[in-house]
């Protein structure tokens, strides 16, 4: 039971520490704050699950963005596979009450809407590396592609975002 | 030109509100409490031997590895414990021992649904176990209501947490499983409320459950019938091919009873086959017209009649249904005795036999006559096994003693070997 507690406690002590780079990552992925939320609830949940069951996680930052990345993948999935007519009705184009509240400058909106253009793979790969200002290596650990790789995928992000933004 | 940095560095950063922060920091803290580490245990299924032996293993897991000691020297009694009615000494390691650690490891929400389903039904099987023994007192009756109605809430949750993860069809299929479930379980009662009241009793507060079980289920069915998904015609052949063969299996178990079981039981059973058979009818139409969603709820109802139906005729040839008031009757052998015990209650989903009231299992007779040290170590095999690899069915594999002159045997046997 002690053991437990110490867990529990250095467990409760990380998501007070890591808590908000988790949801700031969330949201610019997402672009929905509620989802955003429960995203991150449900990482520090599932890495709990994961961790009492015995499982070495190793670096629990690392981890937990990648808890996160699977579950936006999954979020994408459902929300691709419940609404795709939906989705292609409301385009890209209109910006969620979220992101109006949140980003006032029409640079940052003309900014997400791009990033929202973006396929996911792209989209990830900016937002670790702009948002949570990770450095290719750390963006490599997480996404388990090597430090190189990364590097490419970024550039190809850029060009894509760049082409969006009309600053090719 | 701006570079891309420049443009992101104008974003500002998402922040949580405090209350926000601190909602999820609970959430995530009765999480904790509502999952223990059970690391010592997965270790093990890793790699049993290496680690277990392992000096290092054991320093560091010092208190975890006694338990787990513990729970392996005690397996003789959570396996005793297994067919333990309310009432008996080993009920309470039945409902905190041994339906306990399987529950540490359903993780999905549906797997957890699905064994608080079976924990229900295991409380069904025990109320209709004492109801035919004439045994349902009125305080086994509080106490199984209460479990009961536990994991019917257990249930619900988790159905409303499929909901709301867009599993609508999961959420379906665990609610028309709950539903059959009781349902059938209510048919059986009200056939053995002329052996016991109680059994009356507890058919009504059945229904009511049901009520509104059923209304929920409805709303879902129609959510699913009006969305179709990529998947969806997949999943309805699918599980047009489950529903083949529940309904087949309760064909058969249909015409293995006919000459065992009372006019009634039969006439109950038809007209749950009836309505299985117009389902299946219905879902093939679905499924033609290209509705799939549609033709899944159909199929899904083929599987919740047919379920019923098959509950209905094992009861009737394990209770000798219905009752005619002769209390020696339930502790008679069945004429036919072609029906197992194991048979007879493998519809229970947790693998659970309950005390049977008709006949003792053969397997059991030999591990009844061999030596205490002997029966120890099957038992200790078997749940050392559902320790090992989170296995339950593991345990419902293994000679069952059913008599309670054998669970007081096992017992005298534990405490003989000084646990």
């Amino acid at each position: 039971m002690k053991q437990h507690d110490t867990e529990r406690e250095r467990f409760l002590q990380a998501y007070d520490e890591l808590s908000d780079s988790l949801f700031n990552h969330c949201f610019y992925r997402v672009s929905d704050r509620e989802v955003a939320l429960d995203i991150t609830q449900e990482t520090f949940t599932k890495t709990w699950e994961y961790m009492a069951g015995g499982k070495d996680i190793g670096n629990l930052r690392p981890f937990l963005f990648r808890v996160a990345g699977n579950l936006i993948i999954d979020y994408y999935r459902k929300k691709k596979s419940d609404s795709l007519d939906a989705l292609q009705e409301e385009g890209f184009d209109v910006p969620s009450e979220d992101v109006e509240r949140i980003i006032s400058s029409t640079e940052g909106k003309n900014a997400l809407k791009a990033l929202e253009g973006l396929d996911e793979k792209y989209r990830q790969v900016i937002v670790m590396r702009y948002i949570d200002e990770l450095s290719p290596r750390e963006i490599g650990e997480i996404i388990g592609e090597t430090e190189n790789a990364v590097s490419v995928r970024l550039n190809r992000s850029i060009k894509k975002l760049k082409e969006l933004l009309n600053l090719a | 030109m701006k570079k891309i940095e420049d443009i992101f560095n104008t974003l500002p950063k998402a922040v949580m509100t405090a209350e926000e922060r601190t909602r999820i920091r609970e959430a995530v803290s009765t999480f904790i409490a509502e999952h223990p580490v059970v690391s010592p245990l997965v270790a093990a299924r890793i790699s049993p031997f290496t680690k277990l032996l392992s000096l290092d293993f054991v320093q560091a897991h010092a208190f975890q590895a006694l338990a787990l000691i513990l729970l392996v020297a005690c397996g003789g009694i959570t396996v005793a414990a297994q067919n333990a009615l309310p009432g008996d000494p080993l009920y309470a390691v039945k409902l905190n021992v041994n339906e306990e650690l399987p529950g540490l490891f359903a993780f999905s929400t549906q797997a957890k649904a699905d064994y608080e389903a079976g924990l229900a039904e295991r409380r069904l099987n025990e109320v209709t176990s004492l109801s035919a023994e004439g045994k349902l007192t009125p305080e086994a009756r509080t106490q199984i209501e209460a479990n009961l109605q536990a994991h019917v809430d257990n249930v619900e949750k988790s159905v409303n947490k499929l909901q709301s993860e867009n599993d609508a069809r999961g959420a379906v299929e665990v609610s028309s499983d709950l539903a059959s479930t009781l349902h059938a379980h209510e048919q059986v009662l009200l056939d053995l409320s002329s052996r016991s009241d109680e059994a009356g009793e507890v058919a009504s507060t059945l229904r009511q459950q049901l009520g509104s079980i059923s209304d929920h289920l409805t709303d879902l069915e129609e959510q699913v019938a009006g969305e179709e998904t990529g998947d969806s015609e997949a999943r309805a052949r699918t599980k047009s091919e489950q529903a083949e063969d529940e309904l087949s299996a309760a064909k058969s178990a249909r015409a293995d009873a006919t000459t065992s079981v009372s006019e009634d039981v039969l006439d109950d059973a038809d007209a749950q086959i009836d309505h299985a058979l117009s389902e299946l009818a219905d879902g093939y139409t679905s499924l033609q017209n290209g509705s799939f969603n549609k033709a899944f709820v159909d199929f899904q109802s083929v599987i919740r009649y047919s379920k019923e139906a098959e509950v209905i005729i094992k009861a009737g040839v394990k209770y000798d249904l219905p009752a005619d008031n002769d209390g020696d009757n339930a502790s008679t052998t069945p004429e036919e005795g072609s029906t197992t015990p194991s048979e007879a209650t493998s519809t229970d989903s947790l693998g659970a036999t309950t005390t049977n009231a008709t006949g003792t299992p053969t397997t059991t007779d030999e591990s009844a006559s061999t030596s205490t040290g002997e029966a120890g170590t099957s038992a200790t095999t078997s749940t050392s096994t559902l320790l090992l690899e989170g296995s339950f069915s593991a345990t419902s594999a293994s000679p069952m003693p059913t008599q309670p002159g054998m669970l007081n045997k096992l017992l005298k046997a534990a405490q003989d070997v000084g646990l």
